[in-house]
């Protein structure tokens, strides 16, 4: 089991764009049950309700027809901000915080609150838990064509020094196990429109997640997600540069 | 018309997330959200249902749309204060009590352009908003005797529009820029009028 | 269609303004002013309609009540907004600030279903300027929908 980091930084600007809680089960929760769970909610959210379909294209003309629609759950959205977002699907629990970000003990705080609505004190088996960070982080070019992204991060595509074309567009996938049980899914790739002007944004986004070994209970779920919180930002910090970090106060 | 609907929900999703990123990124990005049972999923990787939503719910998720971008684009470069303002403005222009029937929602498209403007300029508080009958927003600042209103299109084209009065002499002028970047090219002269703080990015 | 006629420079006409038009204060509790938005034509207008005051009899609160309820007739059972406006504009002061852009406007009684229906044409759509005036001119009489309502 990996160590809890005794320090936590905390950034006065955290790059953070959604900060996702997710626990998967082996078990579903019946459609009517999950509507009744999702509508109870109305007073403090709106309610979306989520379908996926396959897509009929014809080349005579006629419009695109979605066939074969099912159900996948109920996205609340809530009402005063659209920050905070939760999803109810039948064997699916999530919560996500979008930006602005605050802080660890009110995501845990909120997931708390409606995952054991969710769960409805029964001891549901767990299939899988996740967090997932996903981080935008906007460095500035200083009249420059191209960033360095090793001024930044500790993570890019490598390329051959010489005679190889500037980088700029990049996109990167990695998975890695951090021990026996947990393990970390890096995606980060450049993203092509200017949200500031003379920046180049990057999205870093971390999915910590554990299929095996998991926590039988509510108390160890808790402490569980705790210690990802704690891998999470371990790999962040390792992931990026002082400069970076100077980027987020 | 209910595939359709769907459809277009989809297809809507793929393209908001396609104008973020390289079309490569994204692409991968996309399919990966939608069918990778491996991730932890985000709550953009959902195609919502459509159908038979009010106008109320519809006016909901048009709100819900402006400020989850907000969210997402201006993540921690807006203060606390002014996103509070912008979303009191959101709520107001789209309050169903407000609302006529037949007129169109706002644009996500447009609105980006503004929030971008918001995020470049330093405003020093969140403007007052309206909405164009084609659903284009329409945002407007004022600073003493000092008026700045754009139109946003979803294309990033912007219309300006300046009332000032500087050694008590008015003047008004106003134009279209097919850019941000041009924009605030354009506005520089007018940044004493109070509107903005701080330093611009050329 | 009724009879088209001129309208006397001394009358005035009522301009319904929607919610989304209203410039409100960053706080949310008042109106500050007027979009532009408020007096464009629409897709495939060719005219701006308003409803002109004086086709009616009685006092000033009468005539203005008889007006709204002959422009609801026009809305076909769609609510009336308590969050609209009504801007009055005298016409003379309106063709004037428009000449002073160099259009000249025509604003003509042209009943149709709402019997004070109105037409303004020849306003040209491109002068910001112009919009502006027009809207600092409504501003100076604007009356809550609400105000209206049963």
């Amino acid at each position: 089991m990996a160590k809890t980091t005794a320090k936590q930084r905390n950034y006065k600007k955290p790059p953070i764009t959604e900060a996702v809680l997710e626990v998967r089960f082996n078990e579903s929760i019946s459609e009517v049950a999950l509507e009744k769970l999702a509508f109870k909610q109305k007073s403090t959210f709106t309610i979306q309700k989520l379908e996926s379909a396959g897509i009929r294209l014809s080349s005579d003309g006629k419009k695109p027809e979605a066939l074969d629609r099912r159900l996948e759950g109920y996205k609340l959205i809530e009402n005063i901000d659209s920050a905070n977002i939760i999803q109810f699907k039948p064997k699916v629990f999530s919560i996500s915080r979008l930006a602005p970000y605050q802080g660890w003990d009110e995501l845990i705080k909120n997931f708390r609150k409606y995952y054991k609505l969710y769960v409805n004190k029964k001891n549901k088996s767990i299939s899988r838990i996740g967090i997932r960070f996903i981080n935008r982080i906007d460095i500035p070019k200083k009249n420059r064509k191209l960033i360095e992204e090793a001024d930044y991060l500790n993570i890019y595509p490598q390329v051959p020094k010489k005679k190889f074309p500037p980088l700029f567009e990049w996109s990167i996938h990695t998975v890695s196990k951090v021990d026996d049980s947990r393990s970390l899914s890096v995606n980060s790739y450049t993203y092509n429109e200017e949200i500031l002007i003379d920046h180049v944004s990057i999205i870093l986004d971390l999915d910590v997640f554990q299929v095996e070994n998991l926590p039988i209970n509510e108390k160890s779920l808790y402490n569980e997600l705790n210690k990802f919180r704690d891998t999470k930002n371990k790999f962040f910090e390792m992931m990026i540069t002082p400069e970076c970090r100077r980027l987020f106060k | 018309m209910k595939g359709l609907e769907s459809t277009s929900a989809l297809s809507r999703q793929i393209d908001i997330q396609s104008s973020g990123a390289g079309k490569v990124a994204t692409f991968y990005r996309n399919m990966t959200e939608s069918y990778d049972e491996e991730r932890t999923s985000s709550s953009y990787s959902n195609v919502k249902d459509d159908d038979n939503r009010t106008t109320e719910e519809n006016l909901f998720d048009n709100r819900a749309d402006l400020k989850i971008l907000t969210s997402h684009y201006a993540v921690e470069h807006i203060s606390a204060e002014t996103r509070k303002q912008l979303f009191n403005q959101i709520d107001w222009l789209l309050d169903p009590e407000g609302w006529e029937e037949g007129d169109r929602f706002a644009n996500s498209e447009s609105f980006k352009v503004l929030v971008k403007f918001m995020l470049n300029s330093h405003p020093r508080q969140a403007p007052s908003l309206g909405l164009t009958d084609d659903g284009n927003l329409v945002a407007s600042w004022r600073f003493g005797d000092n008026r700045l209103v754009l139109e946003c299109l979803p294309d990033s084209h912007i219309k300006w529009f300046v009332s000032c009065v500087f050694d008590s002499a008015p003047e008004r002028a106003s134009g279209e820029v097919p850019s941000l970047k041009r924009l605030l090219d354009v506005l520089l002269p007018y940044k004493k009028a109070g509107w903005f703080k701080g330093k611009w990015v050329k | 269609m009724g009879k088209v006629t001129d309208i006397p420079n001394e009358d005035n006409i009522l301009r319904w303004i929607k919610n989304k038009h209203l410039e409100r204060s960053v706080d949310g509790k008042e109106v500050i002013g007027l979009f532009h938005g408020a007096f464009r034509l629409r897709e495939g207008e060719s005219y701006l309609s308003v409803n002109w005051i004086e086709f009616f009899d009685g006092n000033e609160k009468q005539k203005l009540s008889k007006t709204v309820d002959d422009f609801r007739n026009g809305l076909n059972n769609r609510r009336l907004s308590p969050k609209s406006l009504f801007a009055k504009l005298n016409v003379e002061t309106f063709k004037k600030t428009c000449l002073q852009h160099a259009a000249k406007v025509i604003i003509l009684h042209e009943p149709d279903k709402i019997k004070s229906h109105t037409a303004i044409r020849q306003l040209p759509q491109d002068n910001a300027l112009l919009f502006d005036d027009i809207c600092n001119l409504a501003f100076d009489f604007l009356i809550p929908a609400e105000n209206f309502l049963d």
